[in-house]
């Protein structure tokens, strides 16, 4: 009897002892939380600044502050992962490496993603609960972003309608980094939208092809493979005296292409752009379908990633 | 999703768009596509301006898109008598049409629909 009692005794502490000293030892695996230079950090009105220093900056700078259990392993693991994947979308610590106009779409995209709650994200706030952006500071970012300059561009330039031909000339389409090639058979393709994108400056018209325009009519989500969409955007010429505004200068044609194996990194979805009457490949590198999925992945994941769609208003 | 918004426009092709703030709609014009190269004022020629009102884009705040039809306008150009050309306009209230609006007079909407420039298209 008593041998039984000292072996449960033993039982009862050398277990969590255990536990304690591996949890302690896991502890030391934990990963560094450094905050690299700052290098160009943003430069906005201060009433901004104190909303993205409070509910952005620490995944999103190079001044990020942590408390001690967002360095608990296995915990900080996440806060690792969530801090690496914030700073490689957009980092307010250096700016700067954005050229100007992706600076305002990045702004524009983060007053999305906070209407939409789908940032500053819950498992960050559950924690963080001072984090959150409320109602009136989410006016003040939109009232910001309003004031932007892209918000008010006009197209003045003289409208160029064709490209002066090298003398050999091709019959090849250009071909994007992905090896997504343009077409222009979306000529024949109907338009499923027409829009008015005021926070750059440009309109658009949206067509999809006969897969594309069946699915919608069908209200079949996700969209089938082959399903295909060309938008086509325009700067915006000044207002006439009817309050018409007309398209300006082709600025360039956007793809995006269903095929649910071939691109199934980017949601099935593969991107491709093409700018100005040249139809020069858009992106330095392949990786530029990544800068597209990433912000549709965020803010359209229930139309299948996919904005341009009829849709009805939300209420 | 709302496929009622979607415009069938068959055999014509898209020559532009435009944006009326005043109004709060965007438009398209569409034309039979052996017309766009030539005059737009021309024997055969058809067109079609669709006129729909604006809403914000659901998923982006920064971008307004069509919703449902406000109108369907459409023109021809016929051969009538004495060499002269017959012009057809019509004008149809599409279910965003709202009977406090009016109905804009004829002339001035065909001559809209023939001095709108192209859009330009690669």
């Amino acid at each position: 009897m008593k041998n039984v009692s000292s072996f449960f005794y033993r039982r009862i502490f050398v277990l969590p002892a255990i536990i304690i000293v591996a949890f302690a030892l896991l502890q030391l695996s934990a990963s560094s939380f450094k905050n690299p230079v700052v290098t160009a950090e943003i430069q906005v009105p201060e009433e901004i600044k104190q909303i993205l220093e409070r509910s952005c900056y620490d995944c999103h700078s190079n001044q990020s502050q942590f408390e001690w259990f967002d360095k608990i392993v296995p915990a900080s693991y996440l806060v690792a992962h969530d801090v690496e994947v914030g700073r490689s979308r957009f980092n307010f610590s250096e700016w700067d490496s954005n050229p100007p106009a992706v600076q305002e779409v990045l702004l524009w995209e983060m007053v999305n993603a906070i209407e939409q709650e789908k940032m500053p994200l819950e498992r960050y706030t559950w924690l963080h609960p001072d984090r959150k952006v409320s109602k009136a500071e989410l006016i003040t970012l939109k009232r910001y972003v309003n004031t932007l300059s892209g918000r008010h561009k006009i197209d003045t330039a003289k409208i160029k309608r064709s490209v002066i031909q090298p003398v050999q000339v091709t019959t090849n389409h250009p071909i994007a980094l992905n090896g997504i090639s343009y077409t222009p058979a979306y000529k024949n393709w109907k338009v499923i939208s027409v829009t008015d994108k005021y926070d750059g400056g440009s309109m658009r018209v949206v067509y999809g092809n006969d897969i594309m325009i069946k699915a919608i009519k069908e209200k079949k989500l996700p969209f089938p493979d082959g399903a295909m969409m060309a938008k086509l955007v325009w700067g915006k010429q000044r207002v006439d005296k009817e309050g018409n505004t007309f398209p300006g200068n082709f600025q360039n044609v956007q793809l995006m292409i269903k095929d649910s194996k071939k691109y199934s990194s980017t949601e099935g979805w593969g991107f491709a752009r093409f700018d100005g009457l040249e139809l020069k490949p858009y992106g330095k590198t392949a990786a530029f379908e990544k800068n597209c999925i990433n912000c549709h992945r965020l803010l359209v994941p229930q139309n299948d990633f996919v904005f341009n769609i009829p849709t009805k208003p939300i209420k | 999703m709302a496929p009622e918004y979607l415009y069938d426009a068959k055999n014509q092709q898209m020559i532009s768009s435009s944006i009326n703030s005043r109004n709060g709609t965007i438009s398209l014009l569409y034309g039979k596509d052996e017309t766009l190269s030539s005059k737009r004022y021309s024997e055969g020629a058809n067109y079609t301006l669709v006129t729909w009102k604006q809403k914000p884009m659901p998923g982006w705040y920064g971008t307004n898109m069509n919703s449902a039809i406000y109108s369907v306008e459409t023109m021809s150009v016929q051969p009538g008598t004495n060499h002269q050309l017959n012009l057809r306009y019509q004008f149809k209230t599409g279910p965003s049409f709202d009977v406090k609006n009016t109905i804009p007079s004829a002339k001035e909407r065909i001559n809209f629909i023939l001095t709108q420039p192209k859009a330009v298209q690669p």
